[in-house]
């Protein structure tokens, strides 16, 4: 199996968690890739690791789909960096996402609940 | 969305690298500010980061454009093979372009003359009458009594007549149309209006392309004129682009009322006759009316039409005749051509022809491809080594298949336009011009398009199914790195070798069958000599010629033929022999004998002047030929040929004899003055025919009511005086209508079927023993080559070379034999489907399988004969130490 697919493989199963994740960080402000990563691991407690093999592909996807646009900006230490914003519909879909992590959470948690 | 990333797909490259860039930048400064070394903070910044390339790549992927980028290179990668191997490509494209291109050419002419519908709206409502001529008053009476069953019915004819364009005078197709014509086929006119029922006076409708060709467009063309057998019609109107009527490969250019045919030679009322059959009649059923329907329908209404037109004054077992004549609705969405009716039988058999050749065109290219695939295992071997997964593989297999059929479709569609323009000149005669409107429409390219289709797929599947992908995991194995030992072809060639070989003998039988049938029709004896004679149409009856003028116009026109040099006997008859002038036949009695409607006493008649056997050289047997003396008030006299004679007078002779022609007042009784030998009459295609010749003196009422024409026998080829006949007739009146053609020329125009089928056959025979042959040649020198060593070994010790030579030649017994039985048998069984097509032969053609099977193998033998020659120079010490 080559590397890339193993790459492929971690997408899908991160896919619609990682949306969430990028939607949600992006609730703050505009960020670039770096900063997302970043605090993607800050805020889980260095507990996920966000590849960057799986970052960026879920970055342009989301862009493509129209959640987040991006711009080119300059960075608080004076460096270029693409910085990516939510949208209006991609704002709509993180509370439709929020909603549904929420309602999946219960139901795991309940189905996970020793008897 | 996605179009949009195609298009900035550079820009977006550029910012992704960018965006890369920047990330290990940021956290290169991250690092550096944590207080890393910053040669550390670099290298560790990259190696956080991960595989550049790859995460590229993935990101890529998720633009949606990642197809397009895999399909460019897959093209890009198929055109460099091609490149790189440019006999294979070359040779891929000839055989896709000759089967897709050959049989897309044959269905362009199919589709157009026989399965089309008529360019018109609703054409399944349409019906035509079976039989398919009626007269006028059936037309009428059809009309009259058909009720509610059809919207509208009309009655067609098309004649080819004289028209003068301004600029230029010329034969041509004119559609004589009843006025309900374009109101049944709701046809609206571009230009102007079309004809309707208001219309009595000489108005004409051009075809588009009529108004392109010959006025150029001209917008102000309603009300200019136009002469149809020296009657001035007006224009009227302009008919849409593609609308040609309702016969499938014919164009007639203008369209007049149907009153309009009497106008020019007001010899003979074609309205008044109740048999003379010369329309077509079609009519627009009632919608939600199925031709069974209205069949059952209008079975009750066909007798009483019979039964109104049928005149009482006939006789009673005449008028049971008339009375019990059938004839029935037939679906009409395609018109009625007969142009269909001549062509169609022959285009069925060569699109057979024409699938066979495709069939024997795809097995050369899967052969091809399979050969090309197992060559290229070492390649695919180590690009799955490389980590190339295998469905990418298969794709850019499919894709290279995919790739060089569908340049082998275009090919093909090209080839396909040039041949369809080529059949039809080639089908066209002077006086019958085949004409196609939009030959590639849409089902045409259709078709092409699923035969691509077709063996493109087959190649993939033929790719995928390699050995190279049944086996898994990217190891090297061991075949694929080294030449190594290989078995011979496997069974599989075999049998394609042997299909390939079945169908070529098949087509090669065809061939010579078709090729024979030509030879025997082209050298059979027509009871005359056709060479060295110029038939001339005179027109002096649309001049106005009638009676003792016209006698004497005939004989002035006649004695100045004579003084063209090089001109050796002149006559006149109203039917020259295989002109397709139609036909006049009749019944005879002998002796005064009473008329009777059984017994075959049916002949054929010919009205001639002194002179014509020997001009076009047919053999005077006994008595004399016509002379002055044969005048109009002489005894009447006739001369008949030999199988009247054997006919009629059985052991008897006959001249002396009288014979009776016509009935009631028209009865002639004839002396019988001399006997020739048999000749063809309309076709030479036909037997020869019972004929009985009259003298023109003695025949005014026939004279003054068609045309005579002139035979010319010449010393050199008759097309030199051609000339000087029209110049001559010209210094005689210059209003008399004139059309000289060698009488050899109008033959070969009749045998026009026959020339097409049989140079296709022989075409499509030669291509498929080309390609047959290929493969055989092609599968020998793979064993031959794949022997090598072994053939060394026995070499080596001392095996002789005549026994090198039977082993490798002998290989390609059994798909030879076998495809030449298989062959020969299926000839035998498809042979029944042209018998149509054949003169003087059965498909059953012993002789000609014989030379099938000779043609077959003295190829297939040569073929194979150079890989054994190879085999048999192979050096033992060479051969060995290359294992």
């Amino acid at each position: 199996m080559s590397k890339r697919e193993q790459y492929k493989n971690r997408i899908e199963l991160l896919q619609g968690t990682l949306d969430l994740l990028i939607l949600q960080t992006l609730q703050w402000g505009p960020q670039h890739g770096h900063g997302i990563g970043q605090a993607i691991r800050a805020n889980s407690g260095e507990l996920l690791n966000v590849e960057t093999g799986s970052l960026y592909p879920a970055l342009h996807r989301l862009e493509d789909q129209g959640w987040i646009s991006s711009d080119w900006k300059i960075s608080d230490n004076n460096q270029r960096a693409k910085y990516y914003r939510l949208t209006a519909t991609g704002k709509k879909q993180l509370s439709a996402e929020q909603s549904k992590w929420k309602l999946m959470v219960k139901a795991i948690a309940r189905v996970m609940k020793p008897v | 969305m996605r179009w949009k990333n195609i298009l900035s797909r550079r820009r977006r490259e550029r910012d992704l690298d960018a965006e890369i860039r920047q990330h290990i930048a940021i956290e290169e400064r991250q690092r550096i500010d944590r207080g890393e070394d910053p040669a550390d903070a670099r290298a560790n910044a990259r190696r956080d980061f991960g595989n550049v390339d790859l995460v590229k790549e993935v990101t890529r992927d998720a633009w949606g454009t990642a197809w397009i980028d895999r399909l460019i290179a897959d093209v890009r990668y198929a055109i460099r093979l091609a490149a790189r191997n440019k006999s294979f490509a070359v040779t891929v494209l000839l055989i896709l372009t000759l089967g897709i291109g050959a049989s897309t050419t044959v269905y362009a002419l199919l589709n157009a003359l026989v399965l089309r519908d008529l360019p018109v709206s609703s054409p399944e409502e349409l019906v035509w009458l079976k039989d398919p001529s009626f007269s006028y008053p059936i037309f009428q009476e059809v009309r009259e009594q058909s009720g509610d069953l059809f919207q509208g019915v009309f009655a067609w004819t098309i004649e080819n007549t004289n028209v003068e364009w301004s600029d230029i005078t010329e034969r041509a197709h004119t559609l004589y149309v009843s006025d309900e014509f374009y109101s049944t086929l709701r046809q609206n006119a571009l230009l102007g209006r079309t004809l309707n029922s208001t219309d009595v006076g000489p108005v004409a409708v051009i075809s588009f392309e009529a108004w392109e060709r010959r006025l150029h467009k001209d917008p102000s063309v309603v009300g200019k004129t136009v002469s149809i057998e020296r009657v001035p019609f007006t224009i009227v109107g302009v008919m849409p682009k593609g609308f040609f009527g309702v016969a499938a490969g014919l164009a007639p250019e203008l369209t007049v009322p149907l009153n309009a045919i009497e106008w020019p030679r007001d010899a003979r009322n074609r309205f008044q006759s109740p048999t003379s059959a010369w329309l077509h009649i079609m009519g627009r059923l009632n919608p939600g009316l199925s031709i069974l329907q209205a069949n059952l329908q209008f079975r009750q209404i066909w007798p009483r039409v019979l039964e109104t037109v049928t005149p009482l004054t006939e006789t009673p077992d005449r008028r049971a005749r008339y009375l019990s004549r059938q004839t029935e609705l037939m679906p009409g969405r395609n018109g009625f051509s007969r142009v269909r009716n001549q062509f169609g039988d022959p285009l069925w058999t060569l699109m057979g022809l024409v699938v066979l050749l495709l069939v024997v065109a795809s097995v050369s290219l899967a052969n091809l491809w399979a050969v090309r695939t197992s060559a290229r295992r070492r390649e695919i071997d180590l690009r799955l080594a490389l980590g190339a997964t295998r469905s990418r593989i298969v794709r850019q297999l499919f894709t290279e298949a995919i790739f060089i059929t569908a340049i082998g479709a275009v090919l093909s569609l090209l080839f396909a336009g040039w041949g369809t323009a080529l059949l039809v000149r080639l089908l066209s005669t002077g006086e019958d011009p085949v004409t196609i409107a939009e030959p590639l429409d849409i089902r045409v390219l259709t078709f092409a398009f699923t035969m691509s289709i077709a063996i493109a797929a087959i190649l993939s599947f033929i790719s995928a199914l390699r050995p190279a992908f049944k086996r898994s995991g990217a190891d090297l194995q061991p075949e694929a790195r080294a030449v190594g030992y290989s078995r011979p072809a496997g069974k599989l060639r075999f049998v394609l070798v042997t299909c390939q070989v079945t169908v070529a003998v098949i087509l090669v039988a065809g061939a010579v069958l078709f090729g024979r049938s030509l030879y025997r029709l082209v050298t059979v004896d027509p009871g005359f000599n056709a060479k060295n004679v110029l038939i001339v149409e005179m027109d002096p009856l649309l001049a106005g010629y009638r009676d003792a003028a016209l006698t004497s116009f005939y004989e002035r026109a006649t004695d100045s033929f004579r003084t063209i040099p090089g001109v050796e006997a002149v006559s006149l008859s109203a039917y020259p022999p295989l002109h397709e002038q139609g036909a006049w036949t009749g019944s005879i009695q002998v002796d005064g004998g009473t008329f009777s409607s059984t017994g075959n006493s049916s002949v054929y008649f010919n009205t001639i002047s002194p002179g014509y056997f020997s001009t076009i050289g047919q053999t005077l047997l006994s008595g004399r030929d016509f002379n002055l003396q044969d005048r109009e008030n002489g005894v009447r006299t006739c001369i008949i040929t030999e199988s009247i004679a054997r006919d009629f007078f059985p052991g008897q002779e006959a001249i002396g004899r009288t014979i009776s022609v016509g009935r009631d007042k028209q009865r002639q009784n004839l002396e019988i003055i001399g006997i020739v030998r048999d000749a063809k009459y309309r076709r030479l295609q036909e037997p020869a025919r019972r004929i009985a010749y009259f003298p023109y003196a003695q025949q005014g009422e026939v004279v003054n009511s068609k045309n005579l024409l002139a035979e010319i026998r010449t010393s050199g080829r008759p097309e030199r005086i051609a000339g000087e006949v029209q110049r001559k007739l010209k210094d005689l009146d210059p209003s008399v209508l004139v059309r000289p053609e060698p009488l050899n020329k109008g033959i070969r125009d009749s045998l026009v079927i026959e020339r097409v089928v049989a140079a296709l056959s022989v075409f499509l025979g030669g291509a498929a023993l080309l390609l047959a042959t290929a493969s055989l040649y092609g599968l020998l020198s793979y064993n031959v080559s794949q022997r090598t060593s072994e053939i060394g070994l026995r070499l080596a010790l001392g095996a002789d070379r005549s026994e090198v030579l039977w082993i490798v030649m002998s290989q390609s017994l059994v798909p030879l034999l076998a495809g030449l039985v298989l062959g020969v048998w299926a000839s035998l069984s498809l042979g029944r489907f042209v018998e149509k097509l054949l003169y003087g032969m059965t498909p059953r053609d012993i002789a000609g399988l014989t030379i099938t099977v000779v043609i077959v193998l003295t190829v297939a033998v040569v073929a194979s004969y150079f890989p054994a020659r190879r085999a048999v120079r192979i050096d033992p010490m060479t051969a060995l130490r290359h294992e």
